[in-house]
């Protein structure tokens, strides 16, 4: 393929069959917000009330921590296109660093909870607190494995800035931490904000 | 070279078999659309096996005849996973068959504890419950080997950089997200009502969704991929090369 026909081709970000596993996983997360949605409108009152035992700050925090972790992401690949390894290869470990910081805070988050007598089974608000966030938090630890197979890949010898094949690899990769953040972004003003 | 090919099509052709058994069983003769609700307490659940006696030991032993159909399925996609992985070691294909094992046993047993709970339903009613319970915990709640199972196919067809693979990438990629389905179910062993319980939305449509829908986009893709074998060995032979 020459390259004028190369620009002509629409890009798909990543591996197209990829998009089965981020359009599937967002189909999933839709039907447990639908769910949420549901018996929130059946125990309005109860809802209500368990959301202001939570912390909007932790969640607020780990926005942040995301979104920073997403932009690191794509500075990462941006630095991989242009034959930058090392640079690259620092951004994923930045955005890598970003995951653990969200883990250390869900867990003291999780802790204080758990501290403060609230458990999973107390209540439908927490059911849903615990498990969407917990399923959430899996996220984040696939992800950041995954980001640490990009940071490897980028520093190896099999790695070509020309090659399709290692951009689009980085580029799933990416794609797969930037669901992450979409879901949490998602999942925190539902079960923080909204009431 | 010896393909088989016929006895991989029988082997992968069983996943209907199963399919087959497993709604006559839970839909036609135990009538369970939803299952029963974790809320009965033991006299409505003892009430249930003492009032279906014969209908829920027939479900049961059918139940237990179809959860053996997923071994000839599993063998048949470790079959294929091993022309990915080589003749000499497929961990991953070996880890395949090793772990759907497992889901046959879970569902066996399921169907051999209905069979239990309507043997002697004149028992007292909490031994009945309990394995009533135990029954669910293995039909539904029995997941890790499930997710294990289809994690080692999807990273085996993604490891595949033949230039036409033998199995779709889009079908690694389907693994992975049917794994994520799977871990919703997991929730059972702590609710007795709402979505993640055993009879909601999420812990039993979602699951009973993601368990079919895996076994029938595999069935397809593992029969295509036997069939493109044979049909390779034989223009290969057509051609002398063989």
């Amino acid at each position: 393929m020459n390259t004028a026909s190369k620009k002509l081709a629409p890009h798909i970000s990543g591996e197209a069959s990829m998009w089965i596993l981020l359009l599937g996983d967002m189909v999933i997360y839709a039907l447990l917000f639908f769910m949420y949605g549901y018996d929130h409108r059946q125990e309005a009152a109860l809802f209500r009330e368990s959301q202001t035992t939570l912390n909007a700050g932790f969640g607020f925090a780990n926005t942040l921590i995301l979104l920073t972790s997403s932009w690191l992401v794509v500075m990462g690949l941006k630095s991989a296109k242009t034959n930058q390894r090392a640079s690259a290869a620092n951004f994923f470990k930045y955005a890598m660093l970003c995951g653990a910081a969200f883990g250390v805070s869900k867990f003291i988050e999780y802790g204080l909870k758990i501290n403060s007598g609230i458990e999973l089974t107390d209540n439908s608000f927490y059911m849903y607190y615990f498990l969407l966030t917990g399923f959430h938090f899996i996220h984040v630890i696939i992800g950041m494995t995954t980001l640490f197979f990009m940071r490897r890949h980028v520093l190896g010898e099999n790695f070509s800035a020309s090659s399709d094949n290692s951009i689009s690899g980085l580029e799933s990769g990416a794609n797969f931490w930037h669901l992450v953040d979409l879901l949490w972004i998602l999942i925190f003003p539902l079960l923080y904000l909204i009431g | 070279m010896q393909l088989n090919t016929n006895s991989q099509l029988v082997c992968v052709n069983s996943a209907m078999i199963l399919i087959f058994f497993m709604i006559i069983s839970f839909v036609a003769i135990a009538g369970w659309m939803p299952p029963l609700s974790p809320e009965l307490n033991a006299d409505q659940v003892a009430e249930v096996f003492r009032n279906n006696t014969n209908r829920i030991r027939l479900a049961g032993l059918v139940m237990t005849i179809g959860a053996v159909f997923l071994w000839p399925f599993g063998v048949a996609i470790s079959e294929q996973m091993k022309r990915i992985e080589g003749q000499l070691h497929h961990p991953l294909a070996n880890l395949q068959l090793a772990t759907v094992t497992l889901t046959v046993g879970a569902i066996f047993l399921a169907g051999m504890l209905w069979m239990l709970c309507a043997f002697r339903p004149e028992r007292a009613p909490e031994i009945t419950q309990i394995m009533s319970d135990l029954s669910w915990f293995f039909f539904i709640g029995a997941i890790p080997p499930a997710v294990i199972q289809v994690l080692a196919i999807g990273y085996c067809v993604l490891i595949d950089h033949r230039k036409t693979p033998v199995m779709p990438r889009w079908f690694g990629f389907c693994n992975l997200w049917i794994a994520t389905g799977f871990l919703v179910g997991e929730g059972v062993f702590f609710f007795k009502t709402g979505p993640f319980a055993w009879d909601g939305l999420a812990a039993f449509w979602m699951a009973a969704f993601f368990f079919f829908g895996w076994i029938i986009v595999t069935w397809y893709v593992v029969r295509q991929a036997i069939l493109h074998e044979a049909a390779e060995a034989k223009s290969l032979s057509a051609q002398g090369v063989a």
